[in-house]
């Protein structure tokens, strides 16, 4: 039977998927917002050429 | 000596578990947008569901409606019967058939015959109204304005773009086999999160209760970082820069748009209940094995 420090977790352990995903996400968002008004310029020409107004 | 030993391999575990775990989140996460990726380019039902939804079709109705109030004006003849020629089920099959056209696109690559309105009805009824009035104007000219307008309300792509277009890329690679390739990615990572947890079971080698630590927060870590690309999606507004050019294309995308929000949503609790199901049984041996040890 386990008696390591790891294996007497608190309730703190379900914030664990929050500090592991939440970071890296949120820097993959704000990378996406970041390049968002250059491919916004680009979508709306592809837009404008293959929708009819 | 001994200790020291056991403590370092005790430290390579978690190093190994925590690193199969932050792949496992991102195969996961992968697994999820994928599979409503693929869902929004080839789910024939969806598309359909889009294109016949009550509220699309009223918003149709009544903007040709109005464009043959305009022709009515125009030319000089009464627009009553006209507009009782297009009738609710007509233009519903014509978004239907313009759905699969648009279906076999995205499936198969290959864009067989445009979808184009026409109705002996709505053309006798043209004749018949310019008649009464006794209208010197070609009724032919009016029924190819409205024909034109229906088409453009119903199917607003210029389809001799997309269909040219394809046949250029068609011809200098196999546009089918990376279609049916794409269709395979929710599968793929669905492997690779089965490896990535398989990883961390071999780590954590016979008290295989811990291995519920990383696989809880993989999964809640994935339905957490769905529901950030949700939420990033919602804040570029596509659907606004696609109401600039077509107000009725903008509408049936966010139609689609409305069903893959609750999949989406859906599948992202599903795996965040999971996650915490996990985290929870795993505190709970935790605690157990504590009292049990005496502390």
């Amino acid at each position: 039977m386990s008696t390591k420090a790891e294996d007497r977790p608190g309730k703190g352990i379900y914030l664990l998927p929050l500090a592991v995903a939440a970071p890296v996400a949120t820097a993959a968002a704000l990378a996406v917002l970041r390049y968002w008004p250059a491919v916004r310029k680009l979508l709306s020409i592809v837009i404008k050429l293959v929708v009819k107004a | 000596m001994s200790s020291t030993k056991s403590k370092k391999a005790f430290m390579h575990e978690r190093g190994i578990a925590w690193a199969a775990a932050l792949l496992l989140t991102m195969f996961l996460t992968f697994c999820l947008l994928t599979a409503l990726l693929v869902q929004i380019l080839t789910s024939a039902g969806l598309h359909a569901g889009a294109a016949a939804d009550k509220r699309n079709l009223d918003e149709q109705i009544s903007s040709i409606r109005a464009y043959i109030d305009l022709l009515a004006e125009e030319y000089g003849f009464s627009a009553e019967n006209v507009k009782e020629a297009v009738t609710g089920d007509d233009l519903k099959n014509f978004n239907l058939n313009a759905a699969a056209w648009w279906t076999k696109l995205l499936t198969e690559g290959e864009a067989g015959s445009v979808p184009r309105w026409y109705s002996e009805k709505v053309e006798e009824a043209v004749i018949a109204a310019m008649n009464r009035e006794g209208n010197k104007d070609d009724p032919y000219t009016v029924i190819a304005a409205l024909s034109d307008r229906i088409d453009r309300t119903v199917f607003p792509l210029r389809e001799t773009l997309l269909t040219t277009g394809l046949d250029f890329v068609n011809r200098r690679m196999d546009i089918p086999a990376i279609i049916r390739s794409v269709r395979k990615l929710p599968l793929l990572f669905l492997a690779l999160s089965a490896l990535a947890a398989g990883i961390i079971a071999l780590a954590m080698g016979r008290e295989a209760f811990r291995s519920l630590k990383y696989f809880g927060t993989a999964f809640a870590g994935a339905a957490l970082a769905v529901m950030i690309s949700g939420i990033t999606l919602m804040v570029l507004r596509l659907n606004d820069l696609i109401a600039q050019a077509s107000k009725g294309l903008a509408n049936e995308i966010s139609m689609l748009m409305r069903t893959i929000w609750l999949e989406g949503t859906a599948a992202a609790f599903l795996s965040l209940a999971a996650g915490m199901f996990c985290l929870y049984l795993y505190r709970n041996r935790g605690i157990r094995n504590r009292i049990k040890a005496g502390h």
